[in-house]
């Protein structure tokens, strides 16, 4: 009796757990899917383009030579240095900003404001975080763009670059800033979190030794609450490298590379990441050589993400090991 | 021996929000001495010991009348941050929860100099090491400075506590139930050092364990439902009770 009992209460057991197992399986093998089928897809362009797919620019003429090549004979040289470069130097920027407002803003969420107010605070910025990105694109285009073209661009400048590039409020800067605000909300809900979950005794720790609060923030709070805003960074990271829509409405569509010796007027260059270009051109895909080619743009962006994750990794290995919590 | 610091508590009265958590209190810590605070959970004397060193002042809505007196310097006199901050500084306070923070032994060591000191390596190395071995803890770490604090046990981490707290040399040292989390064999290591500490120390302690303050205490104050009850020398207290309470207290039937 006891036995059998204890048999089927054994198989009751085990079927949420081969359950678990399976559908864990299914996403395992649903990403290698999306990477096989990606890389098959972009496999034409990839081989044809060797190294200089990344290494030499030329997108923007190679796109439309390469809508109008033959099926048959199909252009399928192309160069997206112009879009990895897009796509790291808006990302970096605005993670950049994000960092900087979102762990600002965790504080202030966290240690200078009541339970009244941080509650309010909190509950905005979770809205702000599921507002559609096509929504953020649309206020770039109303407010960022304008401004932009106010404070930075007048026609004297516009004759100027035109060897370069047609200058307008749609570039590089309006791309960064309208990610940076679509960034921040992520950062700063995962570093409230991180923040709120720093014990109280390691906050009493560094008051008994007469810190004050700023300094108890800075020493004990932050450093404690490193593995928290770090991940919120990876996450806001991964946004930004993968938004397409709202950064395809304000970065001017050209794949323009920057030259170092404009300095700062690279960043009123038009640019043109690699996700937006996917959906600028995906009007195109129907020729053989410009589905290869945006599919290999999908290939970068996937590598991309994956370099950055394990780059994460092992950077927050490093710090902890640099504080004997690792060998 | 150097002479340490005398407490003078006079008519100090605790309150929370209208909550009053300690009544009409005066007595004095002489230098130099173990002064235990006991009493049932909820009598008042964690909010006492941590009125000593203002850290209820982190909670909002705390009060205290009375005065405080450290060799005649009244602290409750300057409510300026700067003031309560440097007065902090100079009284150490070990927690019941050891609670090194999630770093290296001798970035734990180092964490109070750093505050108040320009870093400077061989002669904060040098403290650390000076007073990780007057804690009794050297010996058991010194192979493993760099490796995490949390790797210690439960008393290992209360004796590193305690070193830290003593690297801004505090002339008083306040202790919050320090053995309550730790086992019987690192109590008495801890019992040891604190008898090593008050030569050059004033020490107050708040223990629930009788067998503890009768061993280490010079000095035991007892407090029952927010009123200091009795107070006196140790051998006194616990040999001559003069109230009812506290001979129930001692003797177990409480």
């Amino acid at each position: 009796m006891y036995s059998i009992q204890h048999r089927s209460q054994k198989r009751a057991e085990s079927l949420p757990k081969y359950l678990i197992y399976l559908f864990s399986a299914i996403s395992i093998a649903v990403i290698f899917l999306i990477f096989i089928f990606v890389f098959s897809k972009a496999w034409p362009v990839i081989k044809n383009s060797g190294l200089s797919l990344i290494t030499s620019s030329g997108f923007d003429r190679q796109v439309q030579e390469g809508f109008y090549s033959s099926d048959a004979e199909p252009l399928l040289h192309y160069g997206l240095l112009g879009l990895v470069s897009g796509t790291l130097v808006t990302t970096l920027i605005a993670l950049l900003f994000a960092g900087l407002i979102g762990v600002g803003a965790a504080v202030i969420i966290c240690e200078y404001s009541n339970r009244k107010i941080s509650g309010v605070l909190i509950a905005i910025v979770r809205l702000l975080a599921s507002v559609p990105s096509v929504v953020f694109g649309l206020i770039g285009i109303l407010t960022v763009v304008p401004l932009i073209e106010k404070l930075f661009v007048n026609t004297d400048m516009q004759i100027k670059y035109l060897d370069h590039f047609q200058m307008s409020g749609r570039n590089l800067l309006a791309a960064a800033i309208v990610l940076t605000f679509m960034i921040a909300p992520t950062v700063i809900s995962l570093t409230v979190d991180a923040i709120r979950s720093v014990s109280d005794i390691y906050k009493e720790t560094g008051y008994a030794f007469g810190m004050s609060k700023f300094r108890v923030i800075a020493k004990i709070i932050l450093p404690g609450a490193r593995s928290g805003i770090l991940a919120g960074l990876i996450l806001g990271a991964g946004r930004g490298i993968g938004e397409a829509i709202a950064v395809s409405m304000v970065c001017g569509g050209l794949g323009f590379l920057p030259i170092p010796s404009l300095g700062f007027i690279n960043f009123l260059a038009p640019t043109l990441p690699l996700a937006a270009a996917i959906i600028n051109k995906s009007e195109a895909i129907g020729s053989f050589s410009v589905e290869s080619a945006l599919f290999s743009c999908g290939a970068i962006l996937l590598l991309i993400g994956a370099f950055l994750s394990i780059g994460a990794k092992a950077v927050e290995k490093r710090m902890r090991k640099k504080d004997g919590l690792e060998n | 021996m150097v002479k340490a610091a005398t407490i003078t508590l006079k008519n100090v009265s605790c309150h929370y929000r209208g909550n009053t958590a300690l009544k009409n209190t005066s007595l004095e810590v002489p230098p130099n001495s173990i002064y235990a605070f006991i009493g049932p959970s909820g009598c008042g004397k964690t909010t006492l010991l941590r009125s000593i060193n203002r850290m209820n002042d982190l909670i909002p809505g705390f009060r205290l009348d009375g005065s405080i007196e450290i060799d005649g310097e009244n602290i409750y006199a300057d409510s300026s941050k700067k003031y309560v901050e440097d007065l902090r500084r100079r009284i150490g306070i070990i927690f019941q929860q050891p609670n090194p923070l999630p770093t290296s032994i001798l970035k734990n060591m180092y964490l109070p100099l750093r505050e108040h000191y320009v870093f400077d390596n061989d002669h904060f190395r040098q403290k650390a090491i000076a007073n990780l071995q007057e804690a009794a803890i050297y010996d058991e770490v010194k192979d493993r400075l760099d490796k995490s604090a949390l790797s210690l046990s439960g008393g290992q981490r209360q004796r590193l506590c305690i070193a830290r707290a003593m690297m801004l040399d505090p002339k008083i040292m306040l202790f919050d139930e320090p053995c309550s989390a730790i086992d019987p064999v690192a109590t008495l290591k801890i019992e040891d050092l604190l008898n090593d500490l008050k030569k050059d120390r004033t020490i107050i302690i708040v223990t629930h364990n009788m067998e503890q303050a009768k061993r280490i205490a010079d000095y035991v104050a007892f407090f029952y439902k927010g009123e200091m009850v009795e107070a006196g020398k140790a051998m006194d207290i616990f040999t001559r009770p003069q109230t009812e309470i506290l001979h129930n207290y001692i003797t177990g039937r409480f």
